[in-house]
């Protein structure tokens, strides 16, 4: 069972929530699978693949954030942002509240595996931390989801486009089954996990 | 000598503002074109009489910057840590840039900086150690052991070995990977197989610096406001350059198209313990000069809101929290430090002074330029 911390930024003036019928949801769903040792293997930035041990991930606190589309890390505040603790099964799957209109999002998922997190933090009294090596983040190589006209996709977001529906993605530790073909390696860079250098 | 500079110009009365309404209304000089002289726009790229720019050294420099052959596991290489798409820098505090280790380990102990604009810079490296050029600097981190990029021993930590790291390159640009040599005879007309190991080095560091032309922030909003359109920022950006060029007085440092003055200051970011001895000493260690600990280099500020964590050390997450550092107490509490003559700041003073930064977003570097070589030799 996960434990979840949710600050809610719809009271504020935020022109890109809407709180009628074209409001909507954003659902990020990562699934982490252990390799045949039983580890679970990530992409780096340079595509070399690490591990993890399930149990250095498991109990480990993650970040959700959604954000205005291309924000600035660090500088621009969420519009909506989630802590829980990573479960047992591997599986986060993170719904933000019925708020987002029609437009482009950024959201980002952080599993903290390495890096400490203050209570401070974890109350939302501090940003989170940035995230380090060994961390985990979501990460998607193409922009083919970025709109044209719209902004670029920050570091480590998914692009969220909402129309007139709730939006879902799905993100797994994707790695290659032959990290030397170099179209698998592409591939596996596609809503993926991936270990911070 | 810092300090003395920044005593004299806060004595001609920068500290006498107020919290009067800032009035952005600045009109454009006719002279220089601008409303703030002291920001002008970034420049043509520098013309490199020695090493003319040709696509072939580029994209020669742009396979050395991403070929994982080289390194010491075969598995690390310098986009590792300075990803091109993400304004050449990793987005974490400090990076491991060899991530096959079973450890986090070599963990670097300074923050990865962006090289965005670093073709321009006559000083580079938060201590400016072995600074010397531009082509020199990208070959570089090849010495460096903790990078592994070039078969050093990474129990070496930071001791720099230039001499072996070149003789390693030479074996895996002419032996390992033969398929260099002809890519340097077509980039510069020289054989590699027959060259010294410190002439290999030089031009690959040559070629490097070619490719790293790409990583450029330059047109941004601000320059658009400062050259005279009016609607290009907005209001909080206004107020937050006029506040970063006045009452802020950030521009003592930050000065010139690159909001760096590329020297060395010491903004208590490595306090001093009870026993004198700090995290990290900074300049000091290139210079043996004490007024130099715990100093580090000004970053340049163009594409600074892409750049997050900062300082040296990437203890700061935010630009925000960056400017509380320098305007409070703790800013203050090195018996060294270089901004004694900084005063508080409103929140909102701060805000807009984030709305400036965030105005100097570059435009866009194109994705063709940023994406890893299509082949490897």
């Amino acid at each position: 069972m996960s434990l979840r911390h949710v600050l809610f930024l719809a009271c504020l003036p935020l022109a890109a929530c809407a709180t009628d019928d074209d409001a909507h949801t954003l659902t990020m769903s990562a699934t982490l699978t252990t390799n045949a040792a039983g580890e679970l293997p990530f992409l780096s930035p340079s595509a070399t693949i690490a591990t993890h041990a399930p149990a250095d991930v498991v109990g480990k606190p993650y970040y959700v954030g959604v954000f205005p589309a291309g924000f600035s890390s660090g500088n621009d505040p969420a519009l909506y942002q989630e802590w829980g603790t990573v479960p047992a099964s591997l599986t986060i799957e993170a719904t933000t509240p019925a708020i987002f209109s029609k437009g482009a999002y950024d959201m980002v998922l952080v599993m903290y595996t390495n890096t400490p997190v203050t209570p401070a933090q974890l109350a939302f009294e501090q940003m989170p931390p940035a995230a380090a090596g060994g961390d985990l983040s979501s990460f998607t190589l193409s922009a083919a989801d970025v709109l044209p006209g719209d902004p670029d996709q920050a570091l480590g977001t998914l692009r969220m486009n909402v129309a007139d529906a709730d939006v879902r993605v799905d993100i797994s530790n994707r790695t290659p089954t032959d990290p030397a073909d170099r179209d698998q390696t592409v591939a596996a860079f596609e809503h993926t996990v991936l270990i911070i250098p | 000598m810092t300090r003395t500079l920044l005593a004299a110009i806060g004595a001609l009365g920068l500290a006498a503002c107020t919290d009067a309404p800032i009035s952005t209304d600045l009109p454009v000089d006719p002279a220089t074109g601008l409303r703030i002289a002291a920001l002008p726009p970034v420049p043509a790229l520098p013309d490199w009489p020695d090493n003319p720019p040709t696509e072939d050294k580029k994209a020669l420099g742009r396979m050395l910057f991403n070929d994982m052959r080289l390194s010491g596991s075969g598995r690390t290489v310098c986009g590792n840590c300075h990803l091109q798409t993400t304004a050449f820098q990793s987005g974490g505090p400090l990076d491991s840039p060899d991530r096959s280790f079973p450890a986090i380990t070599p963990t670097l102990h300074r923050h990865t900086p962006s090289l965005l604009n670093l073709v321009y810079a006559p000083m580079a490296r938060w201590d400016g150690a072995h600074f010397t050029d531009i082509p020199d600097l990208m070959v570089l981190p090849f010495a460096e052991p903790n990078m592994n990029l070039s078969k050093l021993a990474v129990s070496a930590g930071d001791e720099i070995d230039i001499p072996a790291a070149q003789a390693n390159l030479q074996r895996a640009l002419t032996v390992d990977i033969p398929g260099y040599a002809p890519l340097f005879q077509q980039a510069f007309g020289e054989d590699i197989t027959t060259a010294t190991p410190a002439r290999t080095w030089r031009l690959a560091g040559l070629a490097m610096a070619v490719y790293i032309r790409i990583a450029v922030s330059r047109d941004s909003d601000f320059d658009a406001w400062n050259a005279g359109d009016d609607a290009a920022i907005s209001d909080a950006a206004k107020r937050g350059a006029v506040l970063f060029t006045g009452k802020a007085k950030c521009v003592l440092c930050h000065s010139g198209p690159f909001l760096s003055d590329f020297k060395f200051h010491n903004v208590s970011t490595s306090l001093p313990d009870a026993s004198g001895q700090r995290p990290d000493d900074g300049r000091f260690l290139v210079t043996g000069v004490e007024e130099d600990r715990g100093a580090f280099l000004t970053p340049m500020l163009r594409s600074a809101a892409r750049t997050s964590p900062y300082l040296h050390d990437g203890s700061q997450v935010s630009i925000a929290k960056v400017i509380e550092h320098f305007t409070s107490a703790s800013g203050q509490a090195d018996p060294l430090n270089d901004l004694n003559l900084l005063e508080p700041l409103s929140q909102g003073e701060i805000d807009d002074l984030v709305q400036f930064i965030k105005s100097l977003d570059g435009a866009p570097i194109p994705i063709t330029d940023l994406a890893p070589p299509p082949t490897l030799p």
